[in-house]
């Protein structure tokens, strides 16, 4: 990693920026120039507030954009597109802005239909409501409106049939005997009442009414029942066929939808454009920038710089020491492993990359707590179909993580073969016992002790391979002496305990495996006890910290019990493939028991698979992680971010 | 005695069974839980769904082991086959459940606290995505002893058959 400077003329400042973001390949950091060199003048001032403004008017429509995207994209989601390419070139991404103004209206367009359309569902729900009520009414011949004379009033409205009765003999009790009771229809349970009476009763009758439940008719327009009826389904229909229309409009947005991502796109890189040129190491007359670069990449950016414009470069070799972010390069096989580590976080300058070391392990665990050669060759062929077919960006965080089970898939496969299984135990329960599944090396389900210590073992050449990094790294910042008395005696007292546990079983008669085991561990252990406080003046103390020392070895133990987890998850998925074939061959027998078995086969094991896919990718990288990480990782550095076209629905060219 | 003799494959029916419900019962109580606390915030970020699903499937694999458990009693001991003839002591069959007792109480219990872990993953991943790797190493953790526990208890089952 190299530090970049650049000095230019402040009326290049804007086009050296875009085509450093067009390069994608410098990070650009806040140098620290105090106030006083600033001048920011009037004028400076006046821009860098015309850039706020733009910059918020641009992100606003950035908003808007894309929740008119996400309305597209779920309720118009099969409206056929215009154009289905989604990579685009970055001329194409930057024309855009020529036609900005265009693809806006057509989001005003969108705006004003959308809320056209509700103002319509709400006016057609209205009218349905009078239709509901005026259903009852039809064939009532008389104007809803012209019911009152200058002395009378006429109510109009329900009446329930058995309070009639009570009601007229209510308004003779009252002295109301003004008031006339018409049935203008007769319905099941009510009937369609006016009531005429003079207009000084008008407030004794309503009470007596409400006491009545009296249900008044809503509606107060005039016409006959059966004319506002007409009337009204004419407006439904003319408001559905307004829908439509509306609809079509959208359709017709959300066909041209590529151009609401281009725009979208479009913003999201002028948004990241003007928050680099916020940065603001101005002069009156000139700029300066200043930013990380890839060393690989840092001189021919330089020239470039200084061919195309009136600018001073200077690149600054930076020293592990230095502060700088991280940019991980690996070959293709350790890189397709890297996301475990980014999820981690990033290693500090000084250190290795874990990633070489942890890419051939969590390939080997990985397959191992798999281990069926079917499930490994689903897998493969799955994410082989997402990469070269569906063609995933593998640059993404998702496309990582296919390419990597890719791999894991593979070792999956291996693995099966290494412990013979085809979707667990399926051969051998669907031929009746006929056929078994070959194993290369044995059947953890027959021999689990033999893989419980086979996990232990693999977990320690885990554990020496942390190990190995730590002296790497010790190397790498000089203190050769840690080596030799913090490291090497862990490998002694490690492989002579294991030599001293196990080393009969290896038959070996030449020598006596036991005394040599025992011996390792005792110089290991002595130069723990000896050194590990040699920081300390104090003999004491000193002896006291190397005691502690050894206490590490609890440490390791329990490391190496973790990776027992690896029979615990083979044992895992291979018995519950045996239970899913077990499940199946009890249904199977007869057409219709075989479509049931075929089913619990293909439901069962695509669960499993993705179950215990998920335990295998999970645990591998806990051991990466909590095991083989607690050997050297430091970390605490932070992982390169470039400024460049960052776009969120489509995908950029490279262009050659 | 007699009464006793003819428990034998009772207990053992009871030990693989209680591997089964217990684990069981704490997963869907953790996954239970935990996908309130899910939905609570996909309300605001439904975006975050992939990534909350595989937090809320976390503690879901301790009913998985009590299962597994179950069924590799249930062959192990000749019940499964041979049914009301198996022929397993009443002394066996106390040893089959001594068998599935590790995975029968840490996995119930571990899946509870995994859940509590994820509960507050969940809310961690609502405010900061790129921080979900960490949120699920934090639960694996707790689960480890669950593993630790069916491998307990499958050594068991395998040294007594």
């Amino acid at each position: 990693m190299d530090k970049i400077k650049i000095l230019g003329l402040r009326k290049e400042k804007s086009s050296v920026l875009q085509f450093l973001q067009k390069q994608g390949v410098v990070e650009l950091i806040e140098t620290d120039i105090s106030e006083s060199e600033l001048s920011i003048g009037v004028e400076e001032s006046k821009q860098l507030l015309t850039l706020q403004t733009r910059e918020a008017e641009v992100s606003r429509n950035q908003t808007r954009l894309n929740s008119a995207i996400q309305t597209l994209e779920t309720k118009y989601a099969n409206v056929p597109q215009e154009s289905t390419d989604l990579k685009i070139s970055i001329d194409d991404l930057l024309s855009v802005k020529e036609r900005e103004s265009e693809v806006l209206d057509l989001l005003d367009q969108m705006k004003s239909v959308e809320e056209r359309k509700i103002d319509l569902a709400a006016e057609r729900e209205q009218i349905q409501r009078e239709q509901d009520i005026l259903y009852d009414w039809l064939k009532v011949e008389i104007d809803l409106q012209q019911t009152s004379t200058q002395r009378t009033l006429v109510f109009l409205g329900r009446l329930e049939k058995s309070a009639l009765p009570e009601l007229e003999q209510a308004l003779t009790e009252h002295s109301l005997a003004e008031t006339a009771i018409l049935t203008l229809k007769s319905g099941d349970t009510f009937d369609l009442t006016a009531i005429a009476t003079l207009r000084e009763h008008e407030l004794a009758i309503n009470q007596l009414l409400k006491q009545y439940n009296f249900n008044y008719l809503p509606i107060k327009k005039s016409g006959t029942p059966d004319q506002i009826y007409q009337s009204n389904e004419c407006k439904i229909n003319e408001i559905d066929e307004t829908v439509v229309e509306l609809e079509n409009t959208v359709k017709s947005i959300a066909a041209k939808r590529l151009d609401l991502y281009l725009l979208s796109d479009y913003y999201a890189v002028t948004l990241e454009y003007y928050s680099a040129s916020k940065i603001p190491e101005d002069t009156l007359y000139t700029f300066s920038l200043e930013g990380f670069i890839p060393r690989e990449v840092s001189r021919e950016v330089e020239k470039k710089l200084e061919d195309n414009f009136t600018v001073l470069v200077k690149v600054i070799e930076l020293e592990p020491e230095d502060e700088y972010p991280i940019l991980l390069k690996n070959k293709p096989f350790a890189g397709a492993f890297q996301t475990i580590l980014e999820m981690f976080g990033a290693p500090s300058t000084r250190e290795i990359d874990p990633t070489p070391g942890l890419a051939p392990f969590t390939f080997m665990f990985f397959g191992m707590m798999l281990s069926d050669v079917g499930y490994g060759l689903l897998l493969t062929i799955g994410c082989a179909y997402l990469i070269w077919k569906v063609k995933i960006d593998t640059s993404t965080e998702s496309g990582q993580l296919v390419r990597m089970l890719f791999l894991c898939g593979i070792s999956s496969t291996l693995w099966g073969f290494v412990f013979g299984g085809f979707f667990g135990d399926m051969l051998t329960i669907m031929s009746g016992s006929k056929i078994t599944f070959p194993y290369i090396w044995f059947n953890p389900m027959d021999e689990p002790q033999k893989l419980l210590i086979w996990s232990m073992i693999f977990g320690v050449i885990h554990l020496f391979g942390g190990m190995v990094m730590k002296i790497i790294n010790e190397i790498k910042f000089g203190k050769i002496l840690n080596v030799f008395l913090d490291i090497i005696p862990w490998f002694l007292i490690i492989i002579g305990l294991g030599l001293m546990l196990g080393g009969s079983s290896l038959n070996i008669s030449t020598f006596d495996v036991d005394v040599i085991g025992k011996w390792m561990a005792i110089v290991g252990a002595a130069i723990v006890l000896l050194f590990a406080g040699r920081e300390k003046k104090n003999i004491f103390s000193r002896l006291i910290t190397g005691i502690g020392g050894l206490y590490g070895v609890i440490n390791y133990l329990g490391d190496i019990l973790s990776y027992t987890r690896v029979l615990a998850l083979v044992l895992a998925t291979s018995v519950i493939a045996t239970v899913v074939n077990f499940l199946a061959s009890m249904v199977s027998g007869g057409i219709i028991g075989w479509i049931f078995a075929v089913v619990i086969l293909i439901g069962g094991h695509l669960l499993n698979l993705s179950l215990s896919g998920l335990s295998a990718y999970v645990h591998s990288s806990r051991l990466q992680y909590v095991e083989f990480f607690g050997q050297f990782f430091e970390g605490g550095g932070r992982f390169f971010k470039p400024l460049k076209y960052k776009t969120n629905y489509l995908k950029i060219k490279e262009d050659k | 005695m007699e009464v006793l003799d003819k428990l034998g494959p009772f207990f053992t029916l009871l030990g693989a069974t209680m591997a089964a419900f217990l684990p069981g019962y704490g997963s869907a109580k953790s996954v239970g839980r935990l996908g309130q606390t899910i939905n609570g915030v996909l309300s605001e970020q439904p975006e975050l769904f992939g990534r909350a699903l595989i937090l809320q499937a976390l503690p879901g694999t301790q009913g998985i082991y009590g299962l597994l458990t179950f069924f590799l009693i249930l062959t192990r001991s000749g019940l499964m086959g041979s049914g009301f003839s198996a022929n397993i002591t009443w002394y066996q069959g106390l040893l089959w459940i001594a068998a599935a007792l590790p995975i029968t109480i840490v996995g119930y219990l571990s899946a509870i606290d995994q859940a509590k872990v994820c509960e507050t993953g969940v809310s961690l991943i609502a405010k900061r995505s790129d921080q979900h790797a960490r949120v699920i190493v934090l639960a694996v953790v707790v689960e480890t002893y669950a593993i630790f526990a069916l491998l307990a208890s499958v050594l068991a089952i395998f040294s007594l058959s």
